[in-house]
């Protein structure tokens, strides 16, 4: 490959990696914190891309967008703060399976929801930033580069929230030891509202963000969640940093992977094959917390 | 069972009785959806093998469906062989792959085995998904079924036979003593390698076996359906066998092939009509039967029943009571103990000495929780360990049961080095556990714990066959008696009062104690005539039918009238060993617990 | 999970006055992308097959019967076909089906539908292989569409005939996929044996289906820098393709031009955004067939009149034609059973709305269907472009040639010996003879 290929297929990488991180991060944050394993988060996901599409292309591009995306993250927090209170709450603290199922129930009834409101069809948005930049012979789509500054910056806010405010290091606590924080007189109830309603909105912005650049559909919401386990598992459940490293890695694994015709069958594949490495020699993963 | 075997014979009749009363309906369809219903029927008890009896929760149960699907269609379309023995073949593949990706998801626990098991399916859907010269890739494998099979009766008759057989299998596999083992697991992970169950080894069969019998199950489904696809694979194709399972009951061996039925009849009405309203409709069910029972999805059909029983009874109680009284360590009975056939104690080979402990350490980061103790036990001994909170006497007797490694140092028990040895591998040597905080198997009942306890510690877990609940059934009603629990010996355990439970508990560690009991702070919350009732047992049971007794105690006056060795702790470490008299005349031993006293009084 | 599609904003109504009585009802199955992947398609073909469902009744329905429409959404994926294949057939006694979109869809069905004996006209799903292959062969399979060999063939000699050098490919990895990209492949090595394909054969095909990012191909692309690029990807992944392509460089495709199959669908769908300068090959372009052709230009009118101005796609064409043809073959044989009716359809002439006569050869049950090309260009007459230049392409020249029939029925191309799924025409005799 020459260096501006190798830049090119970077850059594809990496805004791969953008909106999966995003999405990631919201997993992560409510595993981290919660201990619950949500299998609704992408049906957040999905929720955020159809408002977004819906009045984006009822507005008009540019307003459109930017107004349907903050509809929808907000949308989508509200679900899940609904989503929380009614269901989450009756089952913390039980067995795993029954918090699975929970969440997985929510995912159902969402996508039928879907289905119901916004039709089956596939649904497209024109990019609210069009243009490209020329670099080493090669073009580089401006939403693209967007979707990655996008994605640092929400880092960097992430990242902000939970080592800058008192929410944050309440977060962290409740990541670190969630027995002691009962003890510390935080409100313990509306904290993981508040969390759950972060990652909720993680999962929407990615959604909203991701929205140009692909056909939406009712089926977005299972592809995505799989891959943010992955990163979460990769990454470490609980940490931003390794939600992005973790994005990172499978963003360029499968970019490069797939363009590489020895590994374009297994491009996928490999991302599954690092899962499960992770889950065997270092089951907390790269940054995260061993388990109490 | 029997139920199941005529109601399924009696499909296909009744089908074409419909037709004939309807004459716009097809009996054709009504047999090939009670086809469907048989297939998913099977695959959702072979996933409640792990879920409802063994407590794992897999994402890759699908992909040995799946597995076993391709198995049937490769060997029939591409390889040309019948297609029976592609069937024959199915479950073989299924389990062998099952096997190798379940040695892999089983180096991880609880959660992280469930996402393990997600990337695994993950991984095997995209194998045969990429592989597209061998198995068609996206497009599946179509086949044409042989004329022999093409009607739909025969096929029908042919899949409840072979679903009948598979699930005659598991119910002999669930009801024997292998089945009373993953029962323990699902129950109580701890208590089941306290009483000698490799719990890692159990589950691994389990998953193998469920895995085979999916295998099974993916083959039939290319027999009715005539089409092998790798969505088959995809992790979320285990919402089906899982919602199944729920809608029928996960704590009955049928409640799952009864879900497959419901399903099945509220797809095909459902759907059709209003097919995202089904979505709508199936997570409404989930959800109402995840948040309206408080005990986990188990606790299902026993809401069900409370609620039918209130219905029915209204307020008056019955002769049964709900609830024991909390009596039980009040009417313990020495003399049925000591005439017990639970209890066991062997001759132990070494000379006199049965444990000894070298210089075992253990820290955590920092903290040095045991330090260097050396203790030696004799055979027949009474021994009690004693000391301030935070002594380190629980966590030695961790180290001893192989909850913990130490950080060095040995244990040598009966001859043989114990030191950092697993659980169950201790459990097996002889030696019985009562935990300080009660560990039982809280839906079982009284007299299966017991009986579990029993099974396990004497070897026959192994066995995939016999009626576990018919065994040793005598013998621990008799020590469930001796334990003052013979009246609520059928009661779930996890019904019992604490100080009950406390009695299941004494009375396990006693069953499993062929040579050495533990126990840890038996008498904590007991009153004194409890305490004292509860040590004349144990006494006993040791000077009369030779048991050696390590415990560790708060109650001085327990530690006066049962032990004959005491060894003091302090801070981790041994303080010093000796007599009762000696102990208590020991000035530093008054000073550890004085100093212990004055920091209460001071409130520090 | 199936679904009845309630195709609400059309009745039933029946579009003629006359007071019909019928014998009863009888209905015609088919599994439908309404969601997913093919969703454009679906929605035409719907649409398409509701009309003719009306024409049929109005003209006294198919042997004294009413016939009425038995759609169920697939949502483009072959388990959902094949289940509603199962429960058309057997749960409500459908006399007919029309075949699905996607070739692995009509791949899994055909067996059932041989099976119990339901004769199926193919209008969508395209794969020679369908028709010929050993081991997949239904004697109740009628394919209308220009199969993959007419089709790959054809773009394989006009991708020769653009006089260039380097070629990028890009394909579904299914079994229409695979087979078309082959026959264009081959073709365009006969024709012009000193062209290269850029990337690696494994790098041709891409998971289907949707999958929705295509910055790997894009970049592979651009990195390649071919002097054409050769798509069959079709639907919501053309959709998605050419948009993020545009948005990477809205001269992407002048710097790369493209051929492509291409269907009205996805030209309405992109509308004024669909580039121009595409060297485009359809199966039944409406704009393309309109000359000296009343029968279609009544067609579109009734179409649009029912269904809101929409115009017709190749989709609803194609499966206008199929249903029509069925219904004539029915009528003609007097029965619904399966074998009379192939018996009025092998070897005969229908008329259909492509402005020429068809004719199913009995071979292959194959009817001699033609393609369009031509390049893509703005036009004032419609919300989308349309092809300016364009040629219909006969049937009969594209047709595989009866040898090759033959020799691939008798399993003489099969790549491994006794695998009738590794045939590859480009492995007959009679084309490497050629």
């Amino acid at each position: 490959m020459t260096p501006g290929q190798l830049l090119l297929f970077a850059v594809g990488g990496l805004s791969n990696a953008a909106y999966l991180f995003i999405v990631a991060a919201g997993l992560s944050l409510v595993f981290g914190a919660l201990r619950v394993i949500n299998m609704a988060h992408g049906s957040f996901y999905m929720i955020a891309a159809f408002v977004t599409v819906v009045i984006a292309n009822q507005i008009g591009a540019q307003l459109g967008f930017w107004g349907g995306l903050l509809v929808a993250v907000a949308v989508t927090g509200a679900i899940g703060g609904l989503v929380e209170v009614l269901v989450l709450r009756r089952v913390y603290g039980r067995e795993h399976l029954v918090q699975l199922l929970g969440t997985y129930a929510v995912s159902l009834v969402v996508a039928g929801g879907v289905r119901i409101v916004f039709g089956a069809n596939y649904r497209t948005v024109a990019s609210p930033i069009p243009g490209h930049v020329d670099l080493g012979g090669y073009s580089y789509a401006n939403y693209s580069l967007f979707m990655i500054v996008a994605a640092i910056l929400i880092g960097a806010g992430v990242w902000a929230m939970l080592y800058r405010t008192n929410l944050g290091r309440n977060i962290r606590a409740a990541v670190a030891d969630p027995d002691l924080l009962n003890a510390t007189g935080v409100n313990v109830t509306r904290l993981y509202t508040t969390v759950f309603v972060i990652g909720a909105g993680l999962a929407g912005l990615g959604g909203s963000i991701v929205a140009p650049s692909q056909a939406i559909s009712s089926s977005i919401d299972t592809d995505v969640l799989v891959l943010a386990f992955a990163i979460s598992v990769i990454g470490g459940l609980g940490s931003i940093i390794g939600s992005a490293v973790g994005a990172l890695i499978v963003g360029m694994v499968v970019s490069y992977g797939l363009v590489n015709p020895r590994t374009n069958q297994f491009a996928i594949a490999f991302v599954f094959i690092i899962m499960t490495a992770v889950l065997i020699v270092r089951p907390r993963g790269l940054f995260g917390l061993p388990e109490n | 069972m029997l139920a199941l075997f005529v109601f399924a014979a009696l499909v296909p009749p009744l089908a074409g009785l419909y037709e004939n009363l309807n004459p716009d309906a097809s009996s054709r369809f009504q047999i090939f959806l009670g086809t469907t219903a048989l297939v998913l029927a099977l695959w959702a008890v072979s996933y409640n093998l792990m879920l409802g009896y063994t407590g794992m929760v897999s994402f890759a149960h699908a992909a040995y469906y799946g597995v076993g699907a391709y198995t049937v269609a490769l060997i029939f379309k591409r390889y040309h062989l019948p297609i029976l023995l592609g069937l024959a073949a199915a479950p073989f593949v299924a389990a062998a792959v099952g096997f190798v990706t379940g040695l892999v998801a089983q180096r991880a626990v609880r959660l992280y085995f469930s996402l393990l098991t997600l990337a695994i399916s993950q991984l095997l859907f995209s194998l045969v998904y990429s592989s597209y010269d061998f198995t068609g890739g996206d497009n599946g494998i179509a086949i044409t079924l042989p004329d022999q099979l093409t009607d739909y009766t025969t096929l029908y008759y042919f899949t409840a036979a072979i679903v009948g057989i598979c699930l005659l299998l598991m119910f002999i596999l669930v009801r024997s003593p292998l089945g009373a083992a993953l029962l323990s697991i699902r129950e109580n992970r701890q208590r089941a390698a306290a009483i000698g169950i490799n719990v890692r080894l159990y589950e691994l069969a389990v998953y193998t076996v469920a895995a085979l019998f999916a295998g099974v199950a993916g083959g039939l489904f290319v027999m009715y359906q005539q089409q092998a696809y790798p969505e088959m694979l995809y992790w979320t194709a285990n919402a089906q066998p899982v919602v199944v399972s729920l809608l029928g009951g996960t704590t009955t061996f049928l409640g799952p092939a009864i879900g497959a039925f419901i399903y099945v009849l509220l797809d095909n009405s459902i759907s059709k009509q209003f097919p995202y309203q089904f979505d709508i409709v199936l997570g409404a069910i989930v959800l109402g039967v995840v948040l309206a029972v408080p005990g986990g999805i188990s606790d299902v059909p026993s809401v069900f029943l409370r609620l039918r029983e209130r219905f029915r009874r209204g307020e008056q109680d019955e002769a049964q009571p709900a609830e024991s009284a909390g009596e039980a360590i009040r009417m313990f009975d020495v003399r049925k103990a000591l005439a017990s056939e639970a209890i066991q104690t062997e001759e132990v080979h070494s000379d006199q000495t049965l444990l000894r402990i070298e210089h075992v350490s253990r820290s955590f980061g920092g903290l040095r929780a045991v330090d260097d103790v050396s203790l030696e036990v004799k055979q027949g001994d009474r021994h009690a360990i004693i000391g301030p909170n935070g002594a380190g006497k629980s966590t030695l007797f961790n180290l001893l049961t192989g909850q913990l490694k130490p950080s060095s140092g040995k244990v040598i028990f009966d001859g043989r080095d114990i030191t950092g040895k697993p659980p169950h591998v201790i459990a097996r040597t002889g030696i019985g556990r009562a935990f300080q905080i009660t560990t039982i198997f809280p839906k079982l009942s009284v007299r299966q714990n017991l009986q579990y306890a029993i099974l396990a510690h004497r070897g026959y877990t192994v066995r995939p066959f016999g009626i576990a609940n018919r065994m040793f059934s005598a013998e621990a009603q008799d020590l469930a008696e001796a334990v003052g629990l013979g009246t609520w010996a059928d009661l779930p355990a996890g019904q019992l009062s604490h100080g009950d439970q406390r009695a299941i508990e004494i009375a396990i560690s006693l069953a499993l104690g062929s040579k050495l009991v533990l126990l840890d702070e038996p008498t904590a919350g007991m009153s004194a005539y409890e305490t004292d009732k509860a040590m004349e047992l144990v006494r006993r049971l040791a000077t009369e039918r030779h048991l050696t007794l390590l415990f560790c105690e708060h109650d001085m006056s327990v530690v006066f009238s049962t032990a004959r060795t005491v060894t003091v702790m302090h801070q981790g470490r041994v303080l010093t060993a000796g007599t009762p008299e000696q102990i208590r005349r020991n000035p530093d031993v008054q000073k550890v617990y004085l100093g212990e006293l004055e920091q209460e009084e001071l409130g520090a | 999970m199936a679904a009845t599609m309630i195709v609400a904003a059309c009745g039933s109504q029946p579009s003629g006055n006359q007071a019909v009585t019928f014998k009863g009802t009888k209905k015609v199955g088919y599994s439908a992308p309404l969601t997913g992947q093919s969703a454009l398609y679906g929605h035409a073909v719907s649409q398409a097959l509701n009309l003719a469902a009306d024409d049929i009744n109005a003209k006294g329905g198919v042997n004294g019967y009413k016939i009425e429409m038995d759609i169920q959404d697939d949502g483009t994926t072959v388990p959902q076909a094949v289940s509603n294949t199962k429960s058309m057939i057997l749960q409500d006694n459908v006399v007919a089906l029309m075949g699905s979109v996607t070739s692995a869809q009509c791949l899994a069905e055909s067996p059932i539908a041989k099976q119990n004996k339901i004769i199926t006209i193919d209008a969508t799903c395209n794969s020679w292989q369908l028709t010929m292959e050993s081991d997949v062969v239904n004697p109740y399979w009628i394919s209308i569409v220009p199969n993959t060999y007419m089709e790959g063939t054809a773009a394989g000699r006009l991708a020769a005939g653009l006089g260039v050098n380097k070629i990028f490919i890009v394909s579904p990895k299914y079994l229409f996929g695979i087979s078309e990209t082959n026959a264009f492949v081959a073709a365009l090595k006969k024709a012009n044996s000193s062209v290269q394909i850029v990337n690696n054969p494994s790098t041709w095909y891409v998971p289907f289906p949707t999958n929705p990012r295509w910055d790997s191909t894009i970049n592979a692309i651009q990195a390649a820098k071919p002097d054409l690029v050769y798509s069959n990807i079709f639907a919501a992944d053309q959709i998605n393709f050419v948009k993020q392509a545009l948005a990477v460089d809205p001269q992407f495709f002048v710097k790369f031009p493209m051929t492509t199959l291409v269907s009205v669908d996805e030209l309405n769908t992109l509308g004024s955004q669909y580039p121009l300068g595409m060297h485009a090959y359809m199966r039944a372009p409406f704009f393309a067939l309109q000359d000296n052709n009343s029968r279609l230009a009544d067609f579109i009118t009734r179409y649009r009149a029912k269904y809101n101005g929409e115009y017709p796609s190749d989709w609803a064409v194609m499966d206008y034609d199929a249903f029509m043809l069925w219904a004539q073959a029915a009528n003609s044989a007097k029965s619904f059973d399966a074998d009379q009716v192939v018996k009025q359809v092998s070897g005969h002439t229908f008329d259909s709305l492509r402005g020429y006569k068809i004719t199913i050869r009995p071979n292959e049950l194959q009817a001699n269907v033609g393609e369009t090309i031509g390049t893509t260009t703005s036009s004032s007459a419609y919300p989308f472009p349309i092809l300016k230049d364009s040629t219909n392409l006969k049937g009969d020249d594209l047709m595989m040639p009866l040898q090759m029939v033959n020799e691939i029925k008798g399993d003489q191309c099969d790549g491994t010996a006794g695998q009738p799924n590794t045939a590859n025409f480009a492995l007959c005799p009679s084309w490497k003879a050629s």
